[in-house]
């Protein structure tokens, strides 16, 4: 009888072992990217505004290893998607993460002593994960997660979620309300003036 | 307390009988024109979503067949800012903001929800065409394929009848923060050190403590109370009267719970309604309006008299905590494309993540 049950619990355990989502933990590929984005804006050797370019260029690069693009913008149009043609698609991701940059990349490069924890990761889904993390800022603790979907064996980030509002669910409310008076295109027009803006 | 309680009542000022007064007037005309239907929905949601987490069993996905089968689902909000914008939408009493304005704290973190419930919606739009990463020219058919995709993205809204006021009230808040609170906040900055304004700020929330302890014995949650108790005693002593939160350290680890009135009305039943951004309050709904004057008067720095050095405590703590989160709101205002709904979107998300992750706990 015991035999029988270690024999099962063998089986399941070379079972759980080959999914898939074993070929690397979501948790360990999101910590990895956050560390390196932590690793450019504590080099000492990146000081001044002199190399405020390298830095966004490094991080640029690094935006594009660590997130899956065209997953967040497609859940961030959600049905909207569908109207959208291939080219005014590919225009859209392309907008979407300059406007992305633009908003957030200040914000990203005053971050230089905030602490960073990881927490525990949680799976949604055989593909689909969320990492949680916290970052201490000035005496606040910053809840933050990233949503994770695994293609092609490599975890990349296509939400994150800061004190539990997802960027994604937020931009894409406004998005809808703006698509449902207005064509794909019309929006690619307010997205281009927005990041040619001030 | 129940002795502190009436004398309590003698006292109150008519300018605050007169904002009861006018708010309900507001939530009881506003909720017969437009709020009846929306209500419903959402306090059907919320009940669903109350049920399947207290079966002991919540399934990760329980927020997902419900969304399923009401197409449109609002969520649960009270008055809260959301904490990006807090700067310019925190509420009005010091203590009752301080007991719901602030992000979410650590402690929080290890009773987070497993699933948000916005999420499900979002997921939608991959799923029918998830292997086509990257791949631009997502044919028709396969789009076709996803017919869900449509009610279940909107998952996590609020009705607007209100859209015109609100849109006018927001504009008032963005002047009233770069015209009025920015700047002062900014001086005030200069002549306190961020130490101290971090303890100021605690103290706000120490004395702000019969606020949460309440709706913790509301919300028929014990170990909350308990916590919220033994907080407060630590912080107070060992604290120097709230000054320092040494309670939350990791050697102790009571952190804060975060309990305010609209959530525990949003944990009974009670849907949002609808949304109604108020002036210098910001982002609210008729219940979580209801919420934040029940939690005004359970505020002791509310019944400092007279009526106008509460109202000037009030100032203070919004002073104080704008000075603390200058930038955010700029941000988030310069991410959004249309910064009114984004606003509105956070502050529904933000609420409705308050209600769920109690009612997960449960």
């Amino acid at each position: 009888m015991k035999k029988k049950i270690f024999a099962i619990l063998g089986i399941v355990l070379m079972a759980i072992s080959a999914l898939p989502a074993h070929a690397g933990a979501p948790r360990d590929a999101v910590e990895e990217n956050v560390n390196k984005v932590l690793s450019i804006l504590r080099d000492p050797k990146l000081k001044g505004e002199a190399a405020k370019e390298t830095k966004k260029a490094r991080l640029r690069a690094l935006y594009d290893v660590m997130f899956d693009e065209v997953e967040l913008s497609r859940r961030t149009l959600a049905r909207n998607w569908n109207r959208f043609s291939p080219s005014e698609r590919r225009e859209f991701v392309l907008l979407f993460k300059q406007v992305l940059e633009k908003a957030y990349i200040d914000k990203i490069l005053a971050y230089t002593n905030e602490r960073v924890i990881f927490d525990r990761e949680i799976s949604r889904g055989e593909n689909l994960a969320e990492v949680h993390s916290r970052v201490f800022s000035s005496g606040k603790e910053i809840p933050i997660s990233y949503r994770a979907i695994m293609k092609n064996n490599t975890w990349k980030v296509y939400d994150v979620v800061v004190e539990n509002v997802s960027l994604v669910q937020n931009y894409r409310t406004q998005f809808n309300e703006i698509l449902a008076k207005s064509t794909p295109e019309e929006l690619l027009v307010t997205l281009r003036k927005k990041v040619k803006g001030p | 307390m129940s002795g502190e309680h009436r004398s309590a009542d003698k006292r109150i000022p008519s300018w605050r009988s007169w904002l009861i007064a006018g708010l309900a007037f507001v939530f009881l005309a506003g909720g017969c024109a437009h709020g009846p239907k929306q209500a419903q929905t959402t306090q059907t949601r919320l009940t669903i979503d109350s049920a399947a987490s207290r079966s002991a069993l919540p399934p990760p996905e329980s927020g997902a067949s419900v969304r399923t089968e009401g197409r449109e689902v609002s969520v649960a909000a009270p008055a809260t800012p959301v904490a990006a914008p807090s700067a310019n939408v925190a509420p009005l009493s010091p203590a009752a903001a301080a007991a719901r304005t602030e992000p979410t704290s650590s402690p929080t973190a290890a009773h987070r929800p497993e699933v948000g419930a916005q999420k499900d919606g979002e997921e939608a739009a991959g799923e029918a065409d998830r292997d086509l990463e990257g791949d631009f020219l997502a044919s028709d058919d396969e789009e076709e394929a996803d017919p869900a995709a449509g009610p279940r993205e909107e998952a996590l809204t609020i009705a607007d009848p209100w859209e015109p006021f609100n849109r006018a009230m927001y504009r008032f808040n963005d002047r009233l923060y770069f015209w009025v609170l920015k700047p002062a906040a900014r001086g005030y900055a200069k002549a306190l050190p961020e130490g101290v304004r971090i303890g100021i700020r605690n103290v706000f929330v120490n004395i702000a403590f019969p606020v949460r302890f309440v709706n913790c014995l509301l919300q028929l949650d014990l170990s909350c109370a308990a916590v919220e108790t033994g907080r407060f005693v630590i912080n107070s002593v060992w604290g120097l009267g709230g000054l320092f939160d040494v309670a939350s350290d990791e050697a102790i680890n009571l952190p804060r719970q975060r309990r305010d009135l609209g959530q525990t009305l949003g944990i009974h039943g009670i849907g949002p309604g609808f949304f109604i951004n108020w002036p210098i309050i910001g982002p609210s709904s008729p219940r979580d309006t209801i919420g934040l004057m029940g939690d005004i008067l359970m505020d002791p720095l509310a019944w400092v008299p007279p009526w106008y050095a509460a109202t000037g405590i009030a100032a203070g703590y919004r002073l104080n905590e704008t000075s603390l989160n200058i930038g955010d709101y700029e941000a988030l205002k310069e991410a959004a494309i249309d910064p009114y709904v984004a606003i509105r979107d956070a502050y529904v998300q933000h609420r409705y993540h308050r209600i769920k992750q109690v009612m997960d706990r449960k």
